[in-house]
């Protein structure tokens, strides 16, 4: 397909030619490429000693070649005029759901009681997580249409009818308006909960909330429903055991060290022996089996031991530059559709960060939520690349500062 | 329709679902930018901060604690040697069987196999899978192992709780070796493995055990191993490493390597040819004069210190330290069984049962027994050192002047002492009558020595005293030397009956090694020296590491003084109540010594303090034995029918041993004249030879002769060619047609005089041989008995052995 020169491309099409924004690109490169040393050196020792593997090196092979597939599909993905995506979002939201209920059915894949993962062409190929797509199918969802919101006409019913002053009643209040987001979220949430995965479902609501919230729903939904959702919380953690004694090992994990606090006190000791300036790159020690799978969830426990409380501030300013860039990416986006797609998908990865970290670090209870870019995971790690991807097609039509 | 739009159109203004929502997406998007962006990181570096910098060394120390394998790695024990390089200590590895229930169970039989879906065990059949497993290790074990209690080990193996039991210890390597082909086939290195350890040997068993001692788990626990636990242990060398999880190393594993240093080994002073000696002359008198308390004896080099035998009876086998091997003792601790369940019944006031009471007894009486097996009487206790102390006396009197080799000293069988209301009798109550000073010392006089201490007086006895050491330790590199703490009175409180009865060795203790030392500087040419029992220190390599030069604490008399008593000394065993210690060939000087332990009744302790050869020593021996059993109270005769003195018995074994020890050293026999006559020699050929050239031929071996018949030639001679007759025999020359008999009858010579009994038998034709008593036959000495009874008929030229006897009465004394 030949290129067309630029003086025939329509407004729209020269704006989607725009330079991406280098800063957030730097920033995700960077951070790719450290997690990518940092998965080689976690998992070197664990592949070392699992006689189920080839070679010390089958996870970091694996990863890069991901990794470099991911760099494509970002690059891919930045190509694609995401105005486009206001229409293909509705595919993605059906296509991401039939995917939850196929991972359903025999097709999914069962790891340790749940069915979170699918082959990517359906019998083989590497695992992914419909839930991961279900993610940003709903975040960009949620965007089309809430960007939409000043055009869209508040519905009005005759006020001759109760039933009628009541829909009025509930239009006034915005709850009609969030009747559809309510019926496609739950849809969704319903079918995590049913694989059980509850940190997807955590980071899903996540996600459709802050685009939610940003879009301008009123915060009086989101004060009710949150606190709704913590005394139910609170209700569930005083009267189930289960929740109460995993309540109690995240305050003391050392009650049963060998069993379920086993993790979190490794991964104290990792963060704790590094201390101010790390064992040095590759000198991990609670790699050696002690931190079980420490190219996972817990792979941020390495990076302090081994690189030290300063090689941890600085991945977490990269973090922290990479979501404050997205953030203005946000408020600098063309519409609203753009803006609200990067703050969903921004605050999903801010949110995922916090989770990793804050269970890394005991700071919260474990939720079994890997960190981005550096968790091993081949397909998590393409979707999250193709979602900076989506946030760099933004970026690429903000119109260039005049020059004085 | 249009009209109500249009009023609720004026109502909302906008009247869409949102409005000026660019500024609200802008505001929130703001809002969230500064909550994920900022805020979330906060909760996050505190956090961080708060493992990797505040806890930091806490959570470390407990990471490298798991993660650190810290292995020691032993070190070998030193091996001990003695002077001529015989192995007496060593050790060799040896191994531990251990068993780990728990893990046979998780290794073999994991309840997790048992689990159904819905994690419920199937208790029944784990249990009776878990039970076969234990049943086939059993059998197997009892199979692999010989000699282990069946019910032991099964109730070892069924204890699943416990991850550590030692199924056996100490097995060898032979025995090792099938087990550890065992653990190899089976793989059952994780529950059941091999701990090395080492044990220790000694070659001579109970060879010098107390100077020895053992090894226990603590380490050396008694004699040498004890003392140079340290030099001989070694240090320990670690290993410290990474490792993984499972226990296994890191690929990248750092080790840290601390060499163990093996421990260093010991050449002792001791000689075990001279131990051997030493412990069966030990054995031999406590046989021959039924003693009750055992016995003990040093050997030393007089001059150097260097301690060349020290045995103490009873006497263990260090390999086996906790059985008791001597009979008496055996005895001794059944006897005390009882008397000690006695005291405890009286005291008893807990209500314990008989059978309680009689295990606590026997467990006590057992503790005692060992500890006295362990205990190297020599050197951790103190005894009444008698008259063998008079040598000290003599060497302290003749340093100051007080007496001299001329003076003569009369003894009427007693003395009185100012102070003292009755007389302190001699042990010869009827007195030994005027005596010079050397036979005062050659017939143990009390009195005589009564009055030496009295010239001393209390003052100078007591510079001495502690000149020759008596009051400090000898400083032996031998643990436990007895405290000389109120062995003897404070100065200021020695009085002068103190000083009669300790100027002849009664009322006082030394230990029996401060005796010798004290006695060798009286003859070694007056120098106090340490005893010491380690010549060197050495690696493994044979580096010697120290070596021990000999140490003269302090000179204490003069060269002079330490010859003339010297020479007084060795004419008590040529001619005084040392005589049975005499041995022909070798010059041995020496002290015997009868002294009664306490106030105790038939308690005698005999000794005999020897020394060869007299005019340059090279060897000094104590040798003494407690308690020879009187044939009934009051008696001065053992059940064995010895008179109990240290010259009777003492000097009757020190003799022999001295000799072999000479001999044994290569000290070269010298005969006196009068000693030749002890000695035998082969009768050369004289037939044919004139009288004149049979006599030159006679003289040369020291033998005498006289002529029967007559003529110029010799035609017979008695004994035949080759015969050993004593020395200064007469041999029979016949002349002539004049021919010897063939036969006669033996004449009775007990009860004779060594001249008249070999005068007579050589009248009848026969020869003799004296023993029993040293050269000098005084008048008091008689025969006692002939190898031939008398009236019986013998081949003329037949050796007849009679044995003389002379009473020894010395040191034992009634001093109230």
């Amino acid at each position: 397909m030949a290129r067309k020169p630029k003086r025939d491309l329509t407004m729209e099409e020269q704006l989607a030619r725009g330079p991406v924004d280098l800063p957030f690109l730097m920033l995700t490169m960077m951070l790719v490429g450290i997690g990518l040393i940092m998965v080689f050196s976690a998992s070197y020792a664990s592949a070392y000693y699992d006689s189920s593997v080839s070679s010390p090196l089958f996870y970091i092979r694996r990863q890069s070649l991901f990794a470099a597939a991911g760099v494509v599909i970002m690059y891919l993905v930045s190509k694609i005029n995401y105005q486009t995506l206001r229409v293909l979002s509705i595919p993605l939201l059906i296509g991401s759901i039939v995917l939850l209920i196929l991972v359903l059915t025999p097709l999914g894949v069962d790891i340790n009681g749940a069915q979170r993962w699918m082959y990517m062409f359906l019998v083989a190929g590497p695992t992914f997580q419909p839930s991961e797509i279900a993610k940003v199918a709903v975040i960009i969802f949620f965007a089309a249409r809430l960007s939409k919101r000043d055009t869209e006409k508040k519905r009005k019913f005759t006020n001759r009818t109760l039933t009628g002053r009541t829909l009025n009643r509930l239009e006034r209040i915005g709850f009609l308006e969030l009747v559809p987001y309510g019926l496609v979220l739950g849809t969704v949430l319903v079918l995590v909960v049913l694989e059980p995965h509850m940190s997807g479902t955590i980071l899903i609501m996540v996600g459709a909330a802050s685009v939610l919230f940003a879009a301008g729903i009123h915060l009086g939904w989101f004060i009710s429903l949150g606190s709704l959702a913590v005394a139910g919380l609170t209700f569930i953690i005083f009267n189930t055991d289960y929740m109460t004694s995993r309540i109690n090992l995240w305050l003391d994990p050392w009650l049963d060290p060998r069993g379920k606090g086993y993790q979190v006190i490794q991964s104290l000791y990792a963060i704790g022996s590094g201390g101010l300036l790390g064992l040095g790159l590759g000198n991990s020690r609670q790699k050696f089996l002690y931190i079980p799978e420490p190219e996972n969830d817990f792979i941020f426990a390495i990076v302090v031991e081994e690189l030290g409380l300063v090689g941890a501030l600085v991945v977490l300013i990269l973090f922290a530059l990479l979501i404050l860039r997205g953030y203005w990416l946000a408020i600098h986006a063309r519409d609203k559709f753009g803006a609200l797609t990067i703050v969903g998908i921004i605050t999903l990865l801010a949110v995922q960060v916090f989770l990793n970290i804050g269970v890394v670090t005991n700071l919260i209870p474990n939720t079994g939520i890997s960190l981005p870019f550096f968790s091993y995971g081949g397909t998590a790690l393409m979707i999250h690349m193709a979602e900076m991807g989506v946030v760099l097609s933004i970026s690429r039509q903000i119109p260039a500062p005049k020059r004085d | 329709m249009g009209e109500r739009q249009e009023k609720t159109g004026n109502r909302t203004g906008g009247a869409t679902r949102g409005s000026h929502s660019k500024r609200v997406i802008f505001r929130r998007t703001l809002t969230l930018m500064v909550v994920c962006g900022v805020m979330l990181f906060v909760p996050l570096v505190w956090k961080l901060w708060d493992i990797a910098i505040v806890h930091h060394e806490d959570y470390q120390r407990k990471a490298s604690d798991q993660q650190t394998l810290d292995l020691s790695v032993s070190a070998s024990r030193g091996d001990i040697y003695d002077r001529n390089g015989n192995v007496m200590a060593m050790s060799a590895t040896v191994w531990d069987l251990i068993l780990s229930p728990r893990d046979l169970v998780q290794d073999k039989v994991p309840e997790k196999d048992y689990k159904d879906e819905n994690g419920n065990v199937d208790k029944a059949a784990w249990n009776a899978a878990v039970e076969a497993e234990q049943d086939r290790l059993i059998r197997d074990l009892m199979a692999l192992v010989p000699g282990l209690d069946e019910e032991r080990v099964t109730s070892q193996v069924r204890d699943t709780e416990k991850a550590y039991k030692e199924i056996k210890t100490k097995i060898e390597e032979e025995e090792a070796e099938a087990i550890r082909n065992y653990i190899v086939e089976n793989k059952t290195s994780h529950y059941l493995y091999l701990v090395a350890g080492t044990r220790r040997y000694y070659p001579y068993s109970s060879l010098a055990a107390q100077a020895l001692g053992f090894v226990n788990a603590e380490g050396g626990a008694v004699g040498i191993e004890a003392a140079y636990d340290d030099v001989l242990e070694g240090t320990a060398g670690r290993v410290v490493t990474t490792k993984t999880a499972r226990g296994t190393q890191m690929y990248n594993n750092y080790s840290e390597f601390i060499d163990a240093i093996d421990g260093y080994d010991l050449h002792l002073t001791l000689d075990t040819t001279i131990q051997s000696y030493v412990e069966k002359t030990l054995e031999e008198g406590i046989k021959e004069f039924d003693v009750q308390e055992g016995a003990f004896c040093i050997v030393m080099n007089p001059k150097t210190g260097a301690i060349l035998a020290i045995a103490s009876s009873p006497d263990f086998d260090p390999n086996n330290y906790s059985v008791i091997v001597d009979e008496l003792l055996n005895q001794e601790m059944e006897e005390a069984v009882a008397s000690i369940y006695e005291s405890l019944k009286a005291k008893d006031s807990e209500g314990l049962t008989d059978e309680e009471l009689m295990e606590q007894a026997q467990a006590q009486a057992y503790s005692d027994a060992v500890n006295t097996q362990w205990r190297s009487r020599a050197i951790d206790s103190r005894y009444e050192p008698g008259s063998t102390f008079k040598a000290v006396v003599l060497a302290a009197a003749l340093e100051e002047g007080l007496v001299s080799e001329s003076d003569t000293f009369y003894c009427p069988g007693y003395y009185n002492v100012p102070g003292w209301p009755r007389p302190i009798s001699c042990s010869k109550r009827t007195g030994h009558g005027s005596q010079t000073l050397a036979e005062a010392v050659q017939n143990s006089c009390n009195p005589a020595f009564m009055m030496i201490g009295q010239r001393l007086g209390v003052d100078t006895f007591y510079d001495y005293f502690e000149a020759f050491g008596l009051k400090e330790k000898t400083g032996i590199d031998l643990p436990g030397e007895a405290s000389t703490n109120k062995g003897i009175w404070d100065r200021s409180e020695m009085t002068g009956v103190n000083l009669a009865t300790a100027s002849f060795g009664q009322r006082f203790e030394v230990t029996p090694l401060q005796m010798i030392t004290a006695f060798s500087a009286v003859i070694n040419g007056g120098n106090l020296v340490q005893p010491y029992v380690v010549q060197s220190i050495s690696t493994k390599d044979g580096t010697v590491v120290k070596n021990t030069e000999p140490t003269i604490v302090r000179q204490v008399v003069s060269q002079e003084t330490s010859q003339r008593a010297a020479k007084i000394l060795e004419s008590v065993v040529s001619e005084g109540t040392g005589g049975k210690a005499y041995v022909p060939g070798y010059r041995i000087g020496g002290k015997t010594g009868s002294s009664e332990v306490g106030l105790e009744r038939d308690h005698t302790l005999v000794s005999f303090m020897g020394f060869a050869p007299a005019d340059d020593p090279e060897v000094i021996v104590l040798l003494a034995y407690d308690r020879p059993k009187a044939s009934s109270p009051g008696s001065n005769y053992s059940t064995t029918g010895v008179y109990i003195s240290g010259g009777n018995m003492a000097a009757l074994k020190a003799g022999p041993l001295i000799a072999d020890i000479l001999d044994y050293m290569g000290v070269e026999k010298k005969y006196t004249k009068e000693e030749s006559a002890a000695v035998d020699v082969p009768t050369p050929r004289v037939t044919g030879l004139s009288v004149a050239d049979a006599a030159k031929a006679l003289e040369k071996k020291n033998l005498k002769y006289r002529v029967v018949g007559e003529g110029d030639a010799v035609t017979h001679q008695v004994p035949a060619v080759g015969a050993s007759v004593p020395g200064g025999s007469t041999v029979v020359l016949y002349l002539g047609d004049a021919v010897p008999e063939e036969s006669g009858t033996v004449p009775n010579v007990v009860d004779l005089s060594y001249e008249a009994a070999r005068k007579k038998l050589e009248e009848a034709g026969f020869f003799m041989r004296a023993s029993g008593a040293s050269t000098y036959y005084g008048n008091t000495t008689t025969a006692e008995s002939q190898s031939i009874a008398a009236g019986e008929t013998a081949a003329i030229g037949t050796v007849i052995d009679v044995r003389f006897f002379n009473v020894v009465e010395d040191g034992a004394v009634d001093a109230g």
